[in-house]
Parts: C-alpha cells; structure tokens; sequence
C-alpha cells in the first residue's frame, strides 16, 4: 500500500501532479487531488509540487488506522437505532428516513445497529433498513459509552461504512464523539438537512449556527467515516410497509 | 483531587454578523469566554473549597486565548496552561487530541488528574463533541450535560439532564464531565483576584512538547468545513 | 498620547457591571422607596473587595487607582446612585482622608478594616453655619492631656448614620483662621461624645443616608490627629480633589444610563406612525445628549490619568464637578422630556435618576463655588 498522501487544504488543484504521474496514479475530485491505490510512491509528485500538499503518510498514526486509505473503501450508511416490542423511537425513525435517502441516492446498502426488542427491529426493516444488527439494552449505570462503543467501533471497523447517523440525543452525545475520536473522523453537529456530492460521495449537511439566528453549510475534510448527528423533526419518517425484506442479525 | 478544566475562548454572540456576499460569519468584537464555561469555572471553584481541589484550567488555540484564561484566575485556579496552537476551529479530532496531549503533559508535571470538566456546548454550535472526544482520547468514563455533581471517594454521583428529565450516573474516577449551565449560578469574582489574575503565570505548551507532530493530526481531513452561512429569511 | 483603558481597568469595569446588574439596578426603586442604605448589597460589594477599590493594595485594597476608581464609581452610579454615593463617599473622602495624610501607623489601624467594608468611612466638614464657606466652621477641639476635645455639630454628613470612621474638622485655633487653624481629626463613633442626630430627608439618592453628627465633649486621643496639626484645611481640599472627579463620574453614569433608557423608549414608543427615534427632533436630543456623555467621559478619565501619573489636578477636578454636574443634569433633564408623562412617574426609573442627579451640583461644593475656584485660577494664570 502507497504512503502518499495530499494535504487537502493545501492542494490548490493545479494538477501539476496529476501532469507528472506516469502511472495516472492521481486524479481530481472537487477540486483537489486525490492518490489512486496502484501509487507506487516513486516520489516523483512530491517534487514537483510547489504547494508543500504532498507528503509521506508513512509515520501516520492516521493512515495506519485507516480512515484516510481512500475514500473508495468506505460503501454503505448505518444508522443507530432505539426502540422497544411495540416499534422505534421518534427520533430513531427520523434518523432512519434521512439514512434511507442517502443509502439511495449513494446506491448502496442501508444497515443499522438497533438497542431494542424484535418488535423494533421488524419496525426497522419495514421502514426500509436492509440489515438491522440487534441486541438487547445493556443494563448500565455508567453511562452508554461503556457499553455500546466497543461492538460499535468493531462493526463500523469491520463493514467500512461511509456514513453513519445518530439521532440528536444524550446517548449519540456519549457515543458517537468517542467513535469519531476512536475513528479519527468528522462528527457533523446535529444537521437538518442532508444531500452527498456524487463525485467525491462527501456528505453535506446544514446545520443551526447561534441558535438558529444562522444556518451553515457543512462539509468533511475527506474522512471516513462521515458521523452526523440528526436533528430532530427534520426529517419526515418513512411509512412502514410490512411487506419490505430484510435481514436481522444479534449483535455483539 | 485534582481538576482539570477545559476553556474555551469564542466569539461573542452579540458582536457577530454574516456576509451576503462570501457566506462567511465575522466577528465585530472581542473573543470571550465561552458562556458555558463560566459554569464549569464555578464548578471547579466549589470543588477547591469544598474538596479542596487542586484547580487547573487549561485553553488551547492562538494567543489570545490567554485571555479567558485569566478569569480562571480570578475564580481560584491554582494554575494555567495555554497550549499555543493554530489548528481548525472546526477540526473537532485534533483540538481533542491536542487537548488530551496537554492533559497528560499536566498530569506528569503536576501529578494524576482525577477529574477533567469542560462545557456543555457553545452559543455557536450548541452542544459540544469535544469532551467525549477526549475521554475517548484519555480512556476516561465520562458523565455528560451534568447539572449535579457528587464526590463520594473516589466515585461520582452525576444527575444528567437530558429533555428534562434527570438521570443519576455513577463513574469512577478518572472522569470526565460536561457541565450543564443549569447546575449553578457563575460567581462574580473578587476584585483583588480578577486584578491578580493579571500578574499571574500562564504555562505555555507546544504541540512539539506533547509530541504531536502534524501527522498526528490526520491532515485536516477530520475537520467539520464550512462551506456556507447565511442567515434565514 | 494613549487613550485606552488597560485590560485590568477593562476587566474591572466588566465586573462591577455585572455586580451592577445582578445586585444593584434591580433594588434601586425599591431602596428609593425605603430611603435606607441596603447593606446586602454593601456586604456583598465588601465580599467582592469592592469596598476598596481605591485604596491601596498593601492595606487590603484593590489599588486601582483614580482612573479605576472612576469606572467603578461610573458604573455603580448607572444601577443606583443612592447605594453608588454611600460606597462611593465611604472610599473616596470617607477613606481618602487617610490615604492622604494618615500616618504609617494609623493607616495600618484603620485602612485594611475600610477596605473590607467592615469599617465605614464618612467626611464631617459642613455644619449649619458653614456651607460653601467651609472656612467659618465651628466646631472646636480642645486638648486636654492624651486627648483632644470636640465640641460641636455637623451636618448632613452622608453616611453618618452608621459610620465608624469619620474624619471631623475642627478649629484648634481660632486665632490661625483656616490655614493653620484647622486640624482634622480621626473620630471613631465608638469614643465617648460622640452623638448621631437626626437623619436626614432627601429629593433623591435615598439609598446614601446622611445625618447630622453631635460632638458632645467628645474625647479624641491625640495620635488620631490627622496630618499636620492645623494644615487640616489642606486635607480637606486634597481629598476633595479627588472626591469631586469621583462625583464627575457618577454624573458620566447617571447620563449613560439615561441615554440608554432613552434610546429603548423612542424606539418603542410609537406616535403619528412611527418610533420616537425617527422624529429628527428626537434624533437632535439623543445626538446632543451623545456628545455630551463623550465629553465627561473625556475630560474625567484625561483628569484622572493626570493624577495617576502624579499631576496636579485641583483646576481640572473642579472644571469635572462643575461641568459634569452640569451637562448630566440636562441629559437627564432631556430624558425625563423624552419620555413624555412616564418620566414623570414614580414607576419609571428615569424620574428617580432625575431626582439623583440634582445633588451632583451642590455636594462637595456647589456649582457656584467650582466656578469661583476655576475662576480665580483663570485670573492667576492671564487664562487658561
Ligand atoms: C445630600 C447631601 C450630602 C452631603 N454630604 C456631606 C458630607 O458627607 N460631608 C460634608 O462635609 N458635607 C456634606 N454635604 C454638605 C454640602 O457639601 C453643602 O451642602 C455644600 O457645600 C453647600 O453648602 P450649603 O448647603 O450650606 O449652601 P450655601 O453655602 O448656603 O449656598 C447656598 C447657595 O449660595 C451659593 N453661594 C454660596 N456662596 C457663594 C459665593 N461666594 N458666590 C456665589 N454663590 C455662592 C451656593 O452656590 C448655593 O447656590 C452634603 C450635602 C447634601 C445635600
């Protein structure tokens, strides 16, 4: 695997490096390059760029971990989801219809992590989720970040997904800065709005600024996965149809 | 007990406004302290008393910071540190790791931290990731948007608050906690301190001292970029 | 020439607004109505170190300095001038007198408890027979062995009533007149002859108290002489120069304050269609009273970065009393106006502020009485 690696904010996507590589090994995504897998590290770019945005990636802690591989490695949106026998909590069913949308316009599978009952979880699928990993509450005094993190960590980890969505609530506050911090990754604040770019797959998200008085436009710096928080009542739920298909698996 | 409290400086609510024309925010006035942390100050000043804490603050970001640092002073901090760095406001990932970097620098220079407090959120963004951030960073259980906090031994009582409801949480420390701003009233502080505040030292860390060098720091992919504000008609 | 305040005098001003805020504006009708100091709120400033924030560090105090005096007195003064005039008077002539020209010996013993606020500090200059004309006091101090003995009454003399410090002036000899004659003494209200009278009642500023205070062969001990034996007319005058650029300042906030109410009213009083504000007759009032602010507020904090730097100042401090005193008058005097028939009214604040402001140009020697000072040194110099 290649070391090299582009400093975003630097690139000013002259695409002087992309002219000097021999094995086309670069290539241009939003306005910035990007290094292809069959890299070879010949160095050749790292000479001729004039803006100091190509370095080593090689003592990396970050890239060793993974995240900032490639983008292309990352397919799929999860969601996490609350719920009891009778069905899914409010907010876990909006975060539920916002991961539908985008697990369709990206064209890829929609999965979640639900804590709760087997009447959540058929909820979940009929609502549109193509695998719902589930598992019972965890009886917990210390808070959910001692229970959920780890399995958590280990499926994000394992299935590469490149978006994942919490509802804006106590528990995604506990949880998913731990998973972005263990992932080395962007945490979107809770968004109200939610649309890919279709080439570079980078989420963008609005998000309310000084109490709504602004709204701002977000984006990632290129990390993966792309953690965002939901606002609630933003998005509208998807109806249940009892007919839909989808797989149910216990998880850790 | 030794408490650590985290500040923030941010722009001041009232002294901002948006450009039509880039879709940027610009700040009209000084930075402050973040409204938040005023509580978290308050918190700490009770721990000294009442657990007779050892009470350090530490702030992280360009020189001006040094600022709000000060009114830590003028609340009874035993010590600060300003950790002089210039990374993204937005990069939530290596302001966290930078952060945990100048905590365990503390702890080994001052002796175990038992417990780190940091704000709920900010008037910016609301509630904040940072904290969690760096109890993931430091390994630490954590107790988040507390508006109570209990020390029995080595074990705390937090009473979160949640969509108004209450929830009792029982962690050890080590901890982390994230300060609701309705768990207390912020002092005025004294005079004599607030004016002593000025004559007090700050410790300056460096990212290079915390061993982090900019490939700690994941490039800036890790930043929540802002493409856009505008205000809503 | 540098005209920004430090980041410590900032930093202080930001405070005592907050204290202001918080503990001050909110009681200010009510201690109108209760014509009391409210010593919650001097406990609490005395909490706060507030109590000295004019007098030196080493005694227990803040040492601010003139300038930092004067925002202090200025934002006390936005919430209430009543309470701002009893803290106000306790450290600047109640306390001063003794920074001034206490000895070692008697600032140890009496600085740091003022400082506190667990000592309030008052100045016994008028009586009845002697005004403007301070020189005809009456009041006599007679020695007797280890001890000097008063004799005599004073008046109005604000925070009389439960002062424990007041600094007395006395004729040690009536030959001497004024300079030479006079001795100014450190009475404490727990020595023998000393009477509190009659409380007085005022037009305004009802949270500062003033009585008249009986000395009734009051023995005094002789190293409580304060200064130098007959130049007590000299401390009297020194400290007042500071005391009238305080008094300026509290004029500076009562005008901000009235601007501010000002402001808010005419833009949400709606007439013929529209806000005040868009009247342009409005619009003159509310640029004058602007201008006028910006003129104290440059005049008292150039005099007061005089004397912090060592200057003399006794011109400059009149010219401050006589023009602040002044100018505040009629920018507040233009806000009870634009307020129409609500300033008139006792539930609205401006018409206490109205009723506060009036004593600024007859305490610590009236307007007349600056003009004579300003006058003479006019003549003294060719001009200015
Ligand atoms: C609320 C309050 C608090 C006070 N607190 C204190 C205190 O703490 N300590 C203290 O010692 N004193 C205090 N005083 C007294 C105050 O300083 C005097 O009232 C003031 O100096 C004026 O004296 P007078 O009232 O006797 O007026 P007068 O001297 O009788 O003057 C009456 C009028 O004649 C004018 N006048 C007098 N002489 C002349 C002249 N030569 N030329 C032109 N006009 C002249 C005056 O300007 C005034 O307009 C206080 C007074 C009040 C009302």
């Amino acid at each position: 695997m290649h070391v090299t690696q582009i400093v975003s904010e630097k690139c000013t996507g002259c695409e002087d490096c992309v002219f000097v590589c021999t094995l086309k090994a670069i290539r241009m995504e939003g306005g910035k390059a990007v290094i292809l897998e069959h890299c070879t590290d010949c160095k050749d770019c790292w000479k001729r760029c004039g803006d100091g945005a190509i370095y080593s990636g090689e003592a990396s802690a970050a890239a060793a971990a993974g995240p900032q591989k490639s983008t292309e490695d990352w397919r799929g949106v999860l969601v996490w989801l609350e719920g009891d026998d009778s069905g899914l909590q409010t907010a876990s069913r909006e975060v539920l219809a916002a991961g539908r949308r985008l697990a369709d316009d990206l064209g890829v599978y929609l999965e979640a992590y639900l804590v709760g009952g087997a009447g959540a979880a058929r909820d979940a699928v009929f609502r549109g989720v193509d695998r719902v990993h589930q598992r019972a509450p965890a009886a917990t005094h210390t808070g959910l970040a001692s229970a959920y993190e780890s399995p958590l960590l280990g499926l994000i980890r394992e299935r590469h997904f490149e978006i994942v969505l919490f509802p804006d609530s106590l528990p995604s506050w506990e949880l998913a800065p731990r998973l972005a911090q263990r992932l080395q990754t962007t945490l979107y604040p809770p968004v109200s709005a939610l649309t890919v770019d279709f080439e570079t797959r980078d989420l963008l998200g609005t998000i309310h600024a000084y109490g709504g008085a602004y709204f701002s436009e977000v984006t990632t710096g290129g990390a993966r996965p792309q953690i965002a928080l939901v606002r609630g009542s933003a998005f509208p739920e998807t109806s249940a149809d009892p007919s839909r298909e989808g797989e149910i698996v216990q998880a850790a | 007990m030794r408490v650590i409290v985290l500040l923030k400086q941010v722009p001041d609510p009232g002294q901002i406004g948006v450009s039509r024309t880039k879709g940027t925010l610009f700040e009209k006035g000084k930075r402050i302290l973040n409204p938040a942390d005023e509580h978290v100050l308050e918190l700490a000043a009770e721990l000294k008393s009442k657990e007779q804490a050892d009470f350090v603050a530490l702030a992280s970001g360009p020189e001006p910071v040094v600022e709000v640092l000060r009114r830590a002073y003028a609340f009874g901090a035993d010590q600060c540190y300003h950790l002089v760095e210039e990374l993204d406001e937005g990069d939530h990932f290596a302001k966290a790791r930078a952060l945990a970097g100048a905590i365990r620098l503390i702890a080994k220079e001052r002796g175990e931290v038992d417990l780190v407090l940091a704000g709920k959120g900010s008037p910016a963004w609301g509630a904040g990731q940072t904290g969690a951030r760096i109890a993931a960073e430091l390994e630490l259980p954590q107790a988040l948007w507390v508006a109570k906090l209990r020390v029995h031994g080595r074990e705390l009582e937090a009473t979160q608050l949640a969509g108004g409801e209450e929830q009792v949480r029982r962690v050890p420390m080590p901890a982390l906690v994230t300060v609701d701003p309705s768990a207390n009233k912020p002092r005025i502080p004294n005079a004599l301190l607030l004016m002593k505040a000025f004559k007090r030292e700050v410790k300056k860390l460096g990212l290079e001292e915390l061993g982090l060098t900019p490939d700690a720091f994941a490039a800036g992919s890790t930043q929540v970029r802002i493409v856009r504000t505008y205000a809503p008609d | 020439m540098d005209f920004k305040f430090t980041e410590e005098q900032e930093a202080i001003r930001e405070m005592v607004r907050d204290f202001v805020d918080q503990e001050m504006r909110p009681r200010a009708q009510a201690i109108d109505e209760e014509e009391k100091t409210d010593f919650n709120i001097i406990n609490k400033a005395a909490e706060l170190g507030l109590m000295g924030v004019s007098l030196p560090e080493e005694y227990g105090g803040i040492g601010q300095g003139k300038v930092g005096f004067c925002i202090f007195v200025e934002e006390m003064s936005k919430g209430c001038a009543g309470t701002a005039t009893a803290i106000g008077c306790h450290q600047s002539i109640g306390a001063m007198t003794i920074v001034v020209d206490g000895t070692p010996e008697q600032k140890q013993k009496y600085l740091p408890d003022m400082a506190a606020g667990k000592k309030i500090g008052a100045f016994a200059l008028t009586e009845p027979n002697a005004g403007s004309d301070a020189a005809a006091i009456q009041t006599t101090a007679t020695k007797d062995g280890d001890y000097w003995i008063l004799n005599g009454r004073k008046q109005w003399v604000t925070n009389g009533p439960f002062a424990n410090v007041v600094t007395v002036f006395a004729v040690t000899d009536k030959g001497l007149g004024a300079h030479g004659g006079v001795t100014a003494f450190i009475v404490e209200n727990t020595f023998p002859g000393y009477v509190v009278g009659t409380k007085d009642h005022k037009m305004g500023i009802r949270g500062s108290e003033s009585c008249e205070l009986i000395f009734d062969n009051c023995k005094v001990p002789k190293e409580n002489i304060l200064g130098q034996f007959g130049a007590g007319f000299l401390t009297a005058m020194r400290t007042l120069d500071m005391g009238r650029m305080t008094l300026a300042a509290g004029c500076l906030g009562g005008a901000k304050e009235a601007l501010k109410l000002s402001v808010k009213h005419c833009s949400e009083r709606f007439q013929f269609g529209k806000p005040l504000a868009e009247q342009p007759v409005v619009q003159q009032y509310l640029a004058q009273m602007a201008a006028d602010i910006y003129s104290m507020e440059s005049m008292i904090y150039r005099t007061a970065a005089m004397a912090d730097n060592g200057q003399k100042y006794s011109r400059e401090s009149a010219i401050c009393k006589l023009f602040c005193s002044e100018t505040s008058g009629r920018v507040i005097d233009t806000a009870v106006q634009l307020h129409g028939g609500l300033g008139y009214m006792r539930e609205h604040p401006i018409e206490r502020i109205y009723r506060d402001c009036r004593i600024n140009r007859i305490f610590e020697g009236t307007s007349e009485i600056q003009k004579l000072v300003i006058a003479r040194d006019v003549l003294k110099k060719g001009g200015y």
